[in-house]
């Protein structure tokens, strides 16, 4: 295990520790580069190694450096009923049926998995992330160490009271370092099915096999 | 601020810290040429007077006022009046001449009068130099100061007594001048001299009159004299005379005879009457004789000392009246003199007014500046400068010695280094830990990711 891991595992197990049974759990952020992706997508991956089963959802109409490490292909699905494969998976959620549509979805999930963790897009910017943090039982907020406090961290603050988010605590994530272009996502107003969600340690040894 | 708070702002300030030490590292060898300096230090005792020593002086004139004190030391040795004598005795360049006060130090020993000088050069041999310069310099220079008042009032006092005897020999030489166009104004008396001429001529006239009228008495009574002694001399004469002595006592013999005839005879006795007649002839023969003999009165010794003495009388008499006609001429002419000359006479009198004039200043110029010289010779008794130790080899100033200078500029450095980044870090907002994340949301914090 290595450090990365082992923090997710600690992250998980603060995160599970506040939650009771089948939990939403939204991770969101004040800019777009804090990384929330990332934290999303290492404490999914935490969660279903920790034998929860968990999947992933993204409100991101692009690509991420988290979702391009632990997601190569994201594949375009149609329909809903394909969102719940794995243990984990991956998908990106549109909202044109506004948050009637959102409830149904998370509902849907709620059935299906212990644990869905939400990738949502910075909250002054996203209504799904507002509305997903609200639906959530718990909200961890990503804010990348080393950069300045900016005025959209503020915004997130009193969005999450508006919405009466639970929110869990902040996650502090590294500096990332060559950032690379974002690959393509689904377009907007299709339900996106990934590649069933392999957990990085699993992938890592398939690669050495 | 614990040691990991302190190596991780180190860490997030790293260009800064290499920087600032890349820096110190060129300070040093940029610096060290220059801090490679040495110090000679020589070393002066100043014995000044203290103040209550002044009360047996003068009050007007405290030598003591004149002295140089420590303090005064301190500021002289970095002064452009001392530092600038030190630059032409060893010959240094107006550069080092400008940069000589900051590199001498004056600092008196802790409650002693001992005053150390330093100078700091690169070069050790000019340091022992300059500094050696410097504290007979000093010394030299302090003992003007004490006298220095004295010398200005000495020179100045000097310059008037000259031009005093500069008016003074002025004025001897115009009274020179005029006294050598006449006589009687003289130097010393002005015409003066003319009324006491007169004075005394005046007084010899009267004198001389005197006398002149006691030889006109003198002469007149000497000149009876001859005709007094005339009938004396007759006498002188004839009874000097052999034949009228004999002739005279065989009259009377003769007459004796005819006295004793007549006495016991009358005329009628035969004889008688021719007897008495040829006493008679023999008397007339004597009287001829004697008439004869006494013809000429000069073999008279006693008429001739008449005649010498109313001769000399009359003599007397004409020189003192010559005299007397003498002095009176001169009387005339030295009033014609005196009534002539007055012009000179006025000059001459002011000249003399001038030259006493003149002398006062000078016996009041000389009586002050000895008195000057006095007080000078106080004054430079009373306060002392004397150098105690002269330089006699250079050390190494503290700075000028490679490891402490490495140490200084090491530490000033590595200081700033951390200083700086601190301060740096501490102007930056950024959110660097997870303290600074929950001040700002007021959230827990997790631990971080990535």
């Amino acid at each position: 295990m290595n450090r990365t891991q082992s923090t997710f595992d600690f992250l998980r197990v603060s995160v599970e520790s506040k939650l009771k049974g089948p939990s939403i759990v939204t991770v969101t952020s004040a800019l777009a580069d804090d990384d929330a992706s990332m934290v999303a997508s290492g404490l999914a991956e935490a969660f279903a190694e920790a034998g929860h089963s968990t999947v992933l959802v993204t409100t991101r109409s692009t690509g991420t450096l988290a979702w391009r490490r632990w997601m190569p292909a994201i594949v375009p699905v149609d329909g809903r009923a394909n969102l719940v494969r794995a243990s984990a998976d991956q998908l990106t959620v549109d909202v044109p049926g506004g948050r009637t549509a959102l409830a149904g979805v998370v509902a849907k999930l709620r059935e299906t998995y212990a644990v869905i963790v939400v990738d949502a897009e910075p909250m002054p910017i996203s209504t799904v992330a507002y509305e997903l943090a609200r639906e959530a039982d718990g909200v961890l907020v990503a804010i990348r160490l080393g950069r300045k406090p900016a005025p959209e961290d503020r915004t997130t603050m009193k969005l999450l009271e508006d919405c009466n988010a639970k929110v869990l605590g902040m996650v502090p994530t590294t500096p990332r370092k060559n950032v690379t272009a974002p690959a393509a996502v689904p377009a907007s107003g299709a339900v996106s099915q990934a590649e069933p969600f392999v957990p990085h340690k699993q992938r890592k040894a398939e690669v050495g096999s | 601020m614990s040691v990991s708070t302190f190596f991780a702002t180190m860490r997030r300030q790293w260009s800064v810290v290499t920087i600032v030490l890349v820096l110190g590292l060129i300070a040093f060898v940029v610096l060290w040429p220059q801090f490679r300096k040495f110090t000679a230090t020589s070393t002066l005792l100043a014995s000044t007077a203290p103040a209550g020593a002044s009360a047996l002086l003068d009050p007007q004139k405290d030598p003591t006022t004149s002295a140089v004190g420590l303090n005064d030391l301190q500021a002289l040795a970095v002064s452009e009046a001392v530092l600038g004598r030190v630059a032409a005795e060893l010959g240094l360049s107006k550069e080092k001449t400008a940069k000589l006060p900051k590199e001498v130090t004056a600092k008196p020993i802790f409650a002693s009068d001992v005053l150390p000088i330093a100078v700091t050069d690169s070069n050790p041999d000019l340091a022992v130099s300059i500094a050696n310069a410097l504290t007979a310099e000093l010394a030299a220079y302090s003992k003007k100061l004490a006298t220095g008042r004295y010398d200005e009032l000495i020179a100045n006092l000097q310059g008037q007594i000259v031009g005093s005897r500069q008016d003074l020999a002025r004025i001897d030489k115009r009274i020179q001048a005029v006294s050598s166009k006449d006589f009687y104004v003289t130097p010393e008396t002005g015409t003066s001299a003319i009324d006491t001429r007169l004075i005394a001529l005046q007084q010899q006239e009267e004198q001389l009159q005197a006398v002149v009228g006691g030889d006109q008495a003198a002469a007149a009574v000497t000149a009876k004299e001859p005709q007094i002694s005339h009938s004396l001399a007759r006498h002188e004469i004839l009874a000097q005379d052999p034949a009228v002595v004999a002739q005279r006592e065989s009259l009377g013999k003769d007459i004796a005879q005819l006295n004793l005839g007549l006495a016991s005879y009358t005329l009628s006795y035969p004889g008688l009457k021719s007897y008495l007649s040829q006493v008679q002839k023999e008397s007339a023969a004597v009287n001829r004789a004697e008439d004869e003999s006494a013809r000429d009165p000069g073999d008279s010794s006693s008429y001739v000392a008449a005649e010498i003495a109313a001769n000399r009388a009359n003599s007397t008499l004409a020189a003192d009246s010559a005299q007397l006609d003498a002095v009176r001429a001169e009387i005339d002419q030295l009033q014609d003199h005196l009534t002539g000359s007055s012009d000179e006479g006025s000059l001459m009198a002011q000249l003399r007014r001038a030259r006493a004039a003149g002398e006062d200043v000078y016996t009041d110029l000389s009586q002050r500046l000895a008195r000057a010289s006095a007080d000078r010779a106080q004054a430079g008794s009373i306060g002392s400068v004397v150098v105690i130790d002269h330089a006699t080899g250079a050390v190494p100033a503290l700075l000028g010695r490679a490891p402490v200078l490495g140490a200084a500029i090491a530490i000033a450095t590595i200081w700033l280094a951390i200083t700086l980044a601190f301060l740096l870090d501490g102007a930056d907002d950024r959110l660097r830990t997870p303290e600074s994340i929950e001040k700002l949301y007021g959230k827990p914090v997790f631990m971080p990711v990535g």
